[in-house]
């Protein structure tokens, strides 16, 4: 573990004001939301919306408070991070999420394995995604054959199992 | 009937050939997730949620706590053997117990975490099932204002709202609560915050949350990192029997552990770390050889392993007869209940015993299991240590997405993972914890149907809520738990910042 | 008296290691304060992989 020390600079920090400012506008989104609720209080007087009211209340609080922290500088400095491999994995869920009902599990999965792996140092894109399509099927079969899982079949799967 | 008869009929439920086979299958992923670092039992009973949807339900939840317990023991051995902690539980462990492995030592390191977690396992199940039935007594008498005040405390607790986080913890709990919303109101079937979108109607999925927290948004972190450290596997060498003066030197840290460990996990404290940490603190102050403390003194491995397996037994208390989960994995524990339509708490131990005393009961073997997989076996586990990091994560995200389709094979079900797995990045990278914002989204619309509840007996007079003694005073600490941090770091502002040091990678 | 300094000091323990959880659990380093009045030396804590 290499910790890197230092004193946390005094000064404005924009990445923490947007966050207050994304906190708002959930906050906003709530109370619009919940303006149209019928509020079926009953005796109560407490309906539907009451709850994502009180929420947005503190929402909107943290909002502030978090704006405060930010305008001082208060916010923790955040660690280094190489954006390439977040992006590749990121790559990989979204290959995964748009192949899933096209291509099916094994071959989706097989490349979501593959950038993550590319993620971590294993640049070898053309023995990584065979490798990760094989253990998702291994994996598709086991599931989906034997636990029952409701796991999306594409072509490599109907090739094998001709049922499913 | 008392504790021990039930204790017995549970034993007879949970001694059955089906039942052995969930707890043994628990207890050894649990080993496994325990060993492996970056994965942990939270996020390992999250992704198990959708493939038990079909199986027995005593079954499935014994296997999950056995997962609980499992990763507990084993993550010792990634401490003790690579520095490496495997779980949060397991940090302190690796003070004393790398050092020791280093010296040659590694054996009796590994024997005392795993005899010492046995007997504070063992100990504190007991005291776990001798304690609920009086607890579910006094829970009968709990209305909705009490259940109420119970989960504005775990609210506060769990959101690690002491020190310097406060701000982000409360930040993350109330986007948890925000998240609850979302969904058909369950009292007057209107929908919220559903934008349009037919699969919102349901909520959100707890799973889908869960495993993109604690798996996608930690392996887009730890990409993040991009430094490899080559860890460091001490061969463990010698014997891995404990001396007579290992024994002599162990079995009152065990005991003390225990009894530090079992209190701290049933309390809505947070955590079973926070015993493991007094733990090691009372052991180096009541040895005799304090000098050895940083060397490699094998007090400082016994107790804190004793400790976070006390905890763990512990967290159960309250989450089994209050229905009140205390950490993060309990959070997920009973989404795992509630999945089969069960809801833990005092009408539970009233209507299906059978399940609750199978569950205690199945800890005790559960336990004997996992005593003979870590000390004989330990060979196995230590090669699950040479998996590289790609396949690692790789099969980590195959696994979580897995779960998440599992559940709902749908493309919108795997965009909401992605968006909540960058959403945990995100919070990682600015320093807001995990845990509360799980919670909130379990908890949250529990907590909401008791606050409406209360005050539709009230017919909307919120001073009901702290009417009664017993919610008084589990508001008043939750006001303090909340209050009195903020106050003290106020004070001691200037020396904190000063000391305020960077983030780890 | 001694019972009054021994619970203070259980007190301010048990304070130690709320706050180096909390800070644990966000990815922060614990003060070497706090980690002092548990009995961990910040190299000896800074040596282990935390990730």
């Amino acid at each position: 573990m290499s910790v890197t020390r230092f004193d946390p600079p005094r000064r404005r920090d924009p990445a923490a004001l947007i966050i207050a400012a994304g906190l708002a506008v959930v906050a906003g989104v709530m109370l619009w939301d919940s303006a149209r609720l019928a509020d079926l209080g009953g005796y109560s007087g407490v309906g539907p919306a009451s709850v994502p009211r009180v929420v947005a209340f503190g929402l909107l609080g943290l909002s502030v408070w978090t704006a405060i922290e930010a305008l001082r500088g208060d916010f923790p400095q955040r660690p280094r991070q190489a954006p390439a491999p977040v992006l590749w994995i990121v790559a990989g869920l979204s290959a995964q999420m748009m192949l899933l009902h096209v291509a099916g599990f094994s071959i989706a999965t097989g490349i979501l394995f593959a950038f993550t792996a590319r993620a971590f140092g294993k640049t070898n894109l053309a023995m990584t995604i065979p490798l990760g399509i094989g253990f998702a099927f291994v994996v598709w079969t086991i599931f989906s054959q034997l636990l029952m899982l409701n796991l999306p079949a594409g072509p490599l799967e109907h090739l094998i199992f001709p049922g499913a | 009937m008392g504790a021990f008869d039930f204790l017995l009929q549970g034993l007879a439920t949970a001694a059955e050939p089906m039942m052995l086979l969930y707890a043994l299958i628990g207890v050894t992923l649990g080993t496994a997730v325990g060993v492996l670092p970056g994965i942990g039992p939270a996020l390992t009973v999250a992704l198990l949620l959708p493939v038990t949807y079909r199986l027995d339900a005593a079954g499935s939840l014994i296997m999950f706590a056995g997962i609980y317990y499992g990763g507990m023991y084993g993550g010792s051995t990634t401490s003790i053997l690579l520095n490496t902690p495997g779980e949060s539980a397991s940090i302190i462990t690796a003070l004393e117990g790398n050092k020791m492995a280093r010296k040659g030592r590694g054996g009796p390191a590994l024997a005392t975490a795993a005899i010492g977690s046995f007997i504070a396992g063992l100990i504190a199940t007991l005291l776990l099932a001798f304690l609920a039935p009086w607890i579910v007594k006094v829970a009968l008498v709990f209305g909705p204002r009490e259940y109420f005040a119970l989960m504005v405390l775990a609210f506060v607790t769990v959101s690690a709202a002491f020190g310097d986080s406060a701000l982000r913890g409360l930040t993350s709990l109330f986007l948890g609560l925000a998240l609850a919303c979302v969904g058909i109101d369950q009292l007057t079937g209107q929908a919220r915050l559903e934008f349009g979108v037919p699969v919102l109607l349901d909520g959100i999925e707890v799973t889908t949350m869960a495993v993109a927290m604690f798996a996608v948004g930690e392996a887009l972190f730890i990409a993040g990192q991009r430094i490899h450290i080559d860890d460091e596997l001490t061969a463990v060498k010698g014997s891995i029997w404990m001396s007579a003066s290992d024994w002599a030197r162990s079995w009152k840290p065990w005991l003390r552990g225990t009894f530090i460990g079992f209190p701290i996990g049933a309390m809505p404290a947070g955590g079973a770390e926070i015993g493991t940490f007094l733990s090691y603190a009372t052991e180096k102050k009541l040895s005799k050889h304090p000098e050895e403390f940083g060397h490699g003194a094998i007090e400082g491995v016994a107790g804190p392993e004793a400790a976070n397996n006390a905890s763990a037994a512990g967290t159960l208390v309250p989450l089994l007869t209050l229905g009140l989960p205390t950490s993060a994995t309990a959070a997920i524990m009973l989404a795992g209940f509630q999945q089969f339509g069960l809801q833990p708490g005092p009408l539970l131990f009233a209507t299906n015993p059978t399940l609750v005393w199978g569950l205690i009961a199945s800890l005790l073997i559960a336990n004997f299991m996992l005593l003979v997989l870590n000390l004989p076996l330990i060979g196995l586990w230590v090669k699950l240590l040479t998996v590289p990091k790609p396949w690692l994560y790789a099969g980590i995200l195959l696994f979580a997405t897995l779960g998440t389709i599992g559940a709902n094979p749908s493309t919108f079900e795997l965009g909401m993972l992605l968006g909540f797995g960058v959403l945990g990045y995100g919070m990682r990278l600015f320093g807001y914890p995990i845990a509360p914002i799980v919670v909130g989204l379990i908890l949250g619309p529990m907590a909401e149907q008791h606050l409406r509840r209360a005050l539709s007996i009230s017919q909307g007079d919120w001073g009901y809520l702290v009417q009664s003694p017993i919610a008084a005073v589990l508001l008043g600490i939750a006001a303090l738990a909340l209050i009195v941090p903020l106050i003290l770091r106020a004070r001691g502002k200037g020396e904190m910042l000063s000391q305020l040091a960077g983030d780890e990678d | 008296m001694t019972i009054i300094r021994y619970i203070r000091s259980a007190l301010r323990m048990f304070g130690a290691a709320v706050s180096v959880v909390s800070d644990l659990r966000v990815n922060h380093l614990p003060s070497e304060r706090e980690l002092n009045r548990l009995g961990i030396k910040k190299a000896d804590f800074q040596a282990i992989h935390l990730n």
